[in-house]
């Protein structure tokens, strides 16, 4: 039963990453000492309300999004077209979420609705924000429910389908064996969507304890207990998933797996292609539609200016990418082989790398400049830029050190135990290794991406000759947000995200495998 | 529903090029217990899917007593054939305990609270699964576990069992237990049972006749004498623990 471990290990990290929101107050009050306190900062409950009114409408629209692309890519069996809509789904990733929000933007100024929603009073701007974090984060809920089937055995679904209908199985059966995969991705989506500082400043939301957060160190605030006051609004997150989940599972699953039984559908039925495939154009389009929207590519030659103007801001969101992503990918890797099979041990270690993602980037970035700023060895270290990727690697190590430790849990003790007359590097590199191969793409992936895109701790840790592309178009948005070299700067970050997911692809020999295949 | 006649005919089916199954043929009588002896890879498995609705054949009938439930433009729903099946790896639900896979089964059978719990506490003294009521399956031993299965596939009170290799990973001793205990069941439900192994000594004493699958048909079917006498000259006959 070494296929319950995954489920096990997924249901108590869920429980994990609750207690991390709760040990954060703590972690709050250590940064609060390092930002030199002035005078107490006023958290109203509005704030608490409306950040939970976002973080659902974003856990919603995430899960409602994510688990579809996830449940319609576990029921296809052609395993090539079965990726190219993983990769679909997981597409969002690739736009930073400043991007992705820029786009929703021209996206609703051009059809007359941001007006509209903006004169419905706050409300309804807090459902735009909500809305476009939940679009973006659904490629978290995707590639996790998606990592959740596949930890399902065929077997248990079709001993379910001997005693009742598809229905009941569904019901009964696939929802309660996904549901902590689910809980854990709604649980992320929420808070990150509670963390964020990007959208809620692009849509101009200030009635957020994130952006009061914000508001507050640049008013030279103390914000002690102020994230301690974010474990409310999460626990309340966390209760409307409870209640939205089942329902919205009740009326996907049926549409979306309707004859798709393993014993209803002849192998290698033709139509399916089709269908996939039309699905996959649909995903791509509708991203692609959005972002041309705000892109808006007017000439290559524009194009190729501007990624020459842009090399400096090319190579440091690249380094800055690279760097953090071996920060995260080292301690992470690190931390998930160091858990393994320690039971309870592995708690706190795993609580302490949650805490390090629960708390807000930017709340990092300022402890950060606070102590790395000063002047000799510190300051001299702080001026080449290597401590951004300190501080976003070590932020997001919980994201390698989850996916390994999964992939690692699903590999049985004794496949290591058989290499025992090897030594160690050969034990590793032979048989430890290849399981993890895959996970460790997606979790550079998921690092690298991370850090593209972010714009809360990068803008507070910027230095001149190492501000990245997204802090670079923030700025340019400021002087003109409607200029061509504003979108070419979005079609630049764009191309930079796909490269770095290409990378680790081409050096692991992918590209050796294409040539073989032409 | 007394014991249903079990017949397949003319099935094949084949996974993309490679054909599993080609013109299997089989007819189990009324409350019978057949034997399924073959080599691994020669659609054992395969055929008892068929069986029980999981796969669908590209060719060919089976006829559950008067019913056909898979045929030309007919399909039965695994759940509506009145078949039980217990997998060779168990399939047991991992984030369930002993008596929330039966309750599980007794749910979906309509009963009320009342006759849930009496149906499960039933089985599980009558597969001595008692004690270990609140365990889940990885904290049974192994014959539990396969009693467990045996007592998830016989809840619903199928007409006709499956049983998948069902002692291939217990040792001697566990296998007899667990063959006193399907004999009994099997005679106690009046049941039609088709079982299936490679080993001949997991059927021995169990089933009243045998059938050899090879190459994706039934090579011969008859007593276990001449099932035996058929194996002695073919060059097949070394795999198996005759």
């Amino acid at each position: 039963m070494t296929r319950g471990l995954p489920l096990r290990l997924v249901s108590g990290l869920g429980l994990l990453l609750l207690a991390a929101l709760l040990v954060g107050p703590v972690i709050s009050v250590a940064l609060a000492s390092l930002m030199r306190a002035e005078a107490p900062l006023s958290m109203p409950p509005a704030l608490w309300l409306h950040s939970a009114v976002i973080a659902a409408v974003a856990v919603t629209v995430a899960v409602a999004v994510g688990m579809t692309i996830a449940l319609w890519a576990a029921h296809v069996r052609t395993p090539s077209l079965r990726a190219l809509i993983t990769l679909a789904g997981a597409f969002p990733l690739v736009i930073p979420m400043y991007v992705h929000g820029m786009a929703m933007w021209q996206v609703s100024v051009r059809l007359g609705l941001y007006r509209e929603l903006a004169d419905e009073g706050p409300w309804s701007d807090l459902l735009v924000v909500g809305f476009v974090q939940g679009l973006r984060l659904s490629a978290f809920v995707h590639l996790i429910t998606l990592a959740g089937w596949h930890s399902l055995h065929a077997r248990w679904l079709e001993a379910g389908l001997l005693v009742g209908p598809r229905g009941f199985v569904r019901r009964r059966l696939l929802g309660p064996l996904l549901a902590p995969f689910v809980a854990l991705a709604a649980l992320l989506v929420a808070v990150i969507s509670v963390t964020d500082v990007s959208i809620p400043l692009l849509f101009q939301v200030r009635s957020v304890i994130a952006m009061r957060l914000w508001w507050a160190h640049y008013a030279g605030l103390d914000p002690i207990g102020a994230w301690g006051a974010m474990v409310a609004p999460s626990l309340l997150v966390l209760a409307a998933v409870a209640l939205i989940t089942p329902p919205l599972w009740r009326r996907a699953a049926p549409l979306l797996s309707a004859r798709r039984d393993p014993a209803e559908i002849p192998r290698g039925e033709g139509g399916q292609w089709l269908f996939a495939l039309g699905g996959v154009i649909a995903v791509v389009l509708a991203n692609g539609a959005l972002i041309h929207l705000f892109v808006q590519i007017t000439s290559l030659s524009l194009l190729a200016e501007t990624f020459r103007a842009n090399t400096g801001l090319i190579s440091a969101t690249v380094t800055t990418a690279l760097g953090a992503a071996a920060v995260a990918m080292f301690a992470g890797g690190a931390l998930a082989l160091f858990l393994g099979d320690r039971g309870w041990r592995t708690v706190p270690p795993l609580l302490i790398a949650l805490v390090f993602f629960t708390v807000p980037g930017f709340l990092w970035a300022v402890a950060a400049v606070s102590w790395w700023s000063a002047p000799g060895l510190r300051g001299d270290l702080y001026e080449t830029g290597t401590v951004r990727w300190l501080v976003l690697g070590g932020r997001l190590l919980v994201i390698p050190a989850v996916i390994l430790a999964l992939a690692h849990a699903r590999q049985s003790r004794t496949q290591r135990e058989a290499a025992l007359g090897l030594g160690w590097w050969h034990r590793w590199w032979g048989v430890v290794w290849p399981p993890l191969r895959r996970a460790a793409w997606v979790a550079y992936a998921l690092v690298a991406l991370m850090v593209i895109g972010d714009l809360d701790a990068a803008i507070l840790m910027d230095l001149p000759g190492h501000t990245t592309l997204v802090v670079g178009l923030c700025n340019r948005l400021h002087i003109s947000p409607r200029s061509p070299e504003v979108a070419m700067m979005a079609a630049v970050i764009l191309a930079t995200s796909l490269a770095m997911l290409a990378l680790p692809a081409i050096v692991s020999g992918g590209w050796r495998r294409w040539r073989e295949i032409r | 529903m007394s014991a249903p006649r079990i017949s397949v005919a003319g099935v094949h089916l084949a996974f993309r090029r490679r054909e599993v199954l080609r013109g299997f043929d089989l007819a189990v009588e009324p409350g019978a217990c057949v034997g399924l002896l073959g080599v691994s890879g020669s659609g054992k498995t395969t055929a008892l899917r068929i069986l029980a609705g999981l796969e669908r054949p590209q060719r060919g009938e089976v006829r559950i007593g008067d019913e056909i439930v898979t045929g030309d433009g007919v399909f039965v729903s695994p759940h509506r054939r009145g078949v039980g099946l217990v997998f060779q790896d168990l399939a047991l639900w991992p984030h369930l305990t002993a008596r929330g896979h039966l309750d599980l089964v007794a749910r979906a059978l309509g009963l009320s609270r009342a006759e849930r719990r009496a149906r499960v506490g039933e089985w599980l003294e009558r597969c001595r699964l008692t004690s270990v009521a609140r365990q889940r399956p990885d904290q049974l031993s192994g014959g539990e576990q396969q009693r467990l299965a045996l007592a998830r596939t016989l809840l619903p009170e199928p007409h006709v069992l499956l049983l998948d290799e069902p002692f291939a990973a217990c040792d001697r001793p566990l296998v007899e237990d667990l063959k006193a205990l399907v004999a009994e069941i099997h005679r106690g439900q009046h049941l039609t049972t088709l079982m299936v192994s490679h080993d001949w000594r997991d059927m021995e004493g169990l089933v009243d006749s045998v059938a050899v699958l090879e190459a994706g048909h039934v090579a011969v079917h008859g007593t276990a004498a001449q099932a035996m006498a058929h194996l002695a000259d073919s060059p097949l006959g070394r795999f198996f623990r005759c």
